[in-house]
């Protein structure tokens, strides 16, 4: 199950940045991270992550050095900056407060906002 | 230079080697090839771009992807393309992206100027002027109107044909009776007897009769053999350019026939004298023909060589003339002058700028009409022969079009100027002040911008005003010249001179007439028992008839608004000639130029007719 463009459009930054947040990572081992990290929810055309990357890039949220791999080969490596951490920061708790109105509401079951894990919608 | 800058010739650049070094399957090569051309980012972004698709394609490869899957997972390469191309270009450094919207914004800006300069430069390259009124003939219509019998041209040309070689004396000026060589100039002047007749014939015919045209009648070539260049084909050209070589002949019949009225007292031939004097007078009036300012400017030369021969004899044989004789002559001298301002109409010079404009504008039919090439070229030979329209002029000839007025904003400017010139040619000097003419032409020439908004007034008008106060000065010496009359009339009555001018009116003078500089009566007095007529001259100071010392003694060149001779006097401004302190002498006449050996042209004959020249 994949989300919506919309939603996908909120949501895709934001995980980029935190799955930068413990180290450096390139382009395909985030697009596959994503996919396999979300079961798929997340998943993205490789397309999207570039031009993702390069605003996120634009906005200083992250930075990007060109490194050569084990295989002497050179790989550009993405990074989280100061500003992209305190960005994340708040992503996270505007996406809680987006949880908690949700579940509220009914629209997500009391449990998804306890155990803190987001069920993909079917 | 700019490949080996941008890395090209380097490789480093070379897109297409970075392809094909990656060796990356097909399928996957022609999708970077695909994405990264569509981005339209600079060379640089690109080669970034694809570096970091290759990287990605071999990591997917890598990880055992196979080509059909990662072009698959790839998703759609335009959008891709599109998406990519949008946020590398908003990665960019403000300066750099403000650099770039600066420069699109100034090439587009140049674009539409070069857009509206193309159209402007078809509006004046294709322009043509469309002449409709034949100027030429009106200014003829006179002269073609006059019965042959009426005309005084064919006398004047069969005069000049008549006179064998002057002969050449090495003087600045030709000698008078009693000076060194006069016997030769007697000579001559007895030998030319029939062209002296043929001259006093034609002065004696009611109009010129000069039929102004472009292309000189066969009986005229004669006259002017060494100038086969006058002769020109077509009627197209504007008037301004057309030859008055006519006039620079007539002037030279005037010297012949003020040096046989010189002749005629010296023997004692008052009526020959008379008949010379008159002559001068009415080839004067008759040279006033087509008012052009030339013409006017002659005129006022050939009227002061009368002025100045009457009162030369008036003072040199003071009994040659009898009573009879001398009112004949006050008359005659009266009938030009007398008093009355000599003044001019300008319309022949109207006529010739309106020509000139509509040989350089073009015609909408309603009086109105812009600058063509045609024109501007016409216009810019005027202004400096020797240097023919460069590109760089063919380039500006579009702005000159749109900065110039247009065909009507320029001649109600001229008419502007030439009613500027009326006014102040009504107004006595003493009077006036600084033309207003001058001020505005002055103004107009010393800007660029307004030079080439009035363009043909720029390069072809000027001087107008100098002819009013020249005329004023030739009315000073006709006014001098009757007093001088009345004198000569009086001392004969009464045996002496009289002790002020007051007693001539009004049985031998109308009123005392003014002195136009400083709008009193002409100064008389008397020196060592002779009389003495001056004006106050350009100081506006009363020296007691003291001239100012050579060159200065002749002020008619040197009249100057008081506002300006003031600022001489301050020394804010230096006059060539330095400050003119003394009196203009008119009776007795002054020689302004005494008899000296000429330093320029020793072999010149003493009459420079074309047709004599070597």
């Amino acid at each position: 199950m994949r989300v919506e463009r919309e939603l996908m459009r909120g949501a895709g930054p934001v995980a980029v940045l935190r799955l930068l947040e413990p180290g450096e990572m390139y382009g395909y081992e985030l697009v596959s991270a994503l996919g396999k990290r979300t079961d798929g929810v997340l998943a993205m055309g490789h397309s999207t992550l570039y031009p993702l990357l390069y605003n996120l890039e634009a906005k200083k949220l992250i930075a990007s050095r060109w490194r050569r791999a084990e295989t002497n080969r050179r790989r550009r490596y993405y990074s989280l900056t100061d500003r992209g951490r305190k960005r994340l920061a708040a992503e996270r708790g505007q996406w809680k407060a987006l949880v908690r109105a949700l579940t509220q509401i009914g629209v997500l079951p009391e449990a998804a906002t306890a155990s803190g894990r987001v069920e993909p919608v079917r | 230079m700019r490949d080996v800058v941008r890395g090209r010739l380097t490789g480093r650049l070379d897109l297409e080697a970075m392809i094909e070094a990656a060796q990356l399957p097909d399928a996957l090569a022609q999708l970077v090839r695909n994405v990264t051309r569509r981005t339209r980012l600079s060379r640089l972004e690109k080669v970034t771009v694809a570096e970091e698709l290759l990287s990605h394609f071999r990591d997917g490869l890598n990880q055992g992807g196979s080509p059909g899957e990662l072009v698959r997972d790839f998703g759609d390469p335009a959008q891709a393309a599109r998406l990519i191309g949008r946020a590398k270009r908003r990665n960019r450094p403000l300066a750099y992206r403000a650099a770039v919207r600066s420069m699109q914004a100034a090439c587009g800006l140049i674009g539409v100027v070069l857009l509206l300069y193309g159209l402007v430069a078809i509006r004046f390259f294709a322009g043509r002027p469309n002449p409709t009124v034949d100027f030429l003939q009106r200014l003829n219509a006179e002269t073609l109107a006059a019965p042959p019998a009426d005309r005084a041209w064919p006398e004047y040309r069969a005069a000049i044909l008549s006179l064998r070689r002057p002969p050449e004396l090495g003087y600045r000026r030709t000698p008078r009776p009693g000076e060194p060589g006069w016997e030769v100039v007697e000579e001559y002047l007895v030998g030319s007897r029939s062209a002296l007749e043929h001259i006093r014939a034609g002065a004696a015919r009611s109009v010129l009769g000069y039929e102004l045209r472009f292309t000189m009648p066969a009986q005229d070539i004669e006259l002017w053999p060494a100038r086969p260049g006058v002769v020109e084909s077509g009627t197209t050209l504007p008037i301004y350019g057309i030859s008055v070589h006519h006039l620079m002949e007539m002037r030279q019949l005037v010297l012949l026939l003020a040096d046989d009225a010189r002749r005629a007292a010296f023997r004692g031939e008052p009526e020959t004298a008379l008949a010379d004097i008159g002559a001068l007078l009415s080839m004067a009036e008759q040279v006033r023909e087509s008012g052009f300012v030339i013409n006017d400017v002659v005129a006022l030369l050939m009227f002061t060589r009368a002025f100045m021969v009457a009162c030369e004899l008036l003072h040199d044989y003071p009994d040659l003339f009898s009573e009879e004789q001398l009112t004949a002559l006050a008359h005659r001298l009266g009938g030009v002058a007398g008093g009355t301002p000599i003044r001019f109409s300008m319309e022949g010079e109207r006529s010739a700028f309106a020509d000139v404009v509509q040989h350089v504008y073009t015609d909408n039919g309603r009086g109105d009409g812009h600058l063509t090439w045609h024109g501007l070229k016409l216009l810019l030979f005027w202004r400096d022969v020797t240097k023919p329209p460069d590109a760089v002029t063919m380039a500006a000839g579009p702005a000159v079009g749109v900065i110039g007025v247009s065909r009507a904003e320029l001649m109600d400017k001229y008419d502007e100027l030439l009613a500027m010139v009326q006014a102040d040619a009504i107004l006595p000097l003493w009077k006036r002040g600084k033309s207003l003419f001058e001020v505005e032409i002055d103004r107009i020439k010393s800007s660029v911008t307004e030079s080439v908004r009035f363009l043909p007034i720029a390069v072809l008008v000027g001087g107008l005003d100098r002819v009013s106060v020249r005329a004023e000065l030739l009315t000073q010496r006709a006014d001098a010249t009757l007093v001088a009359i009345a004198l000569q009339l009086y001392r004969r009555r009464h045996g002496e001179w009289p002790a002020e001018l007051d007693a001539l009116v009004p049985l031998l003078l109308p009123r005392v007439p003014p002195d136009r500089f400083d709008g009193g009566p002409i100064k008389y007095i008397l020196r060592d028992g002779d009389p003495v007529l001056y004006v106050v001259g350009t100081d506006r100071d009363d020296d007691r008839g003291r001239t100012p010392p050579p060159p200065n003694a002749d002020h008619t060149m040197f009249w100057l608004p008081l506002e300006e001779f003031e600022q001489v006097v301050a020394g804010r401004v230096v006059l060539h000639n330095g400050v003119l302190d003394g009196d203009w002498v008119l009776w007795p006449p002054a020689d302004p130029d005494p008899l000296g050996p000429s330093e320029t042209a020793k072999s010149a004959p003493i009459y420079k007719f074309q047709r004599h020249r070597p």
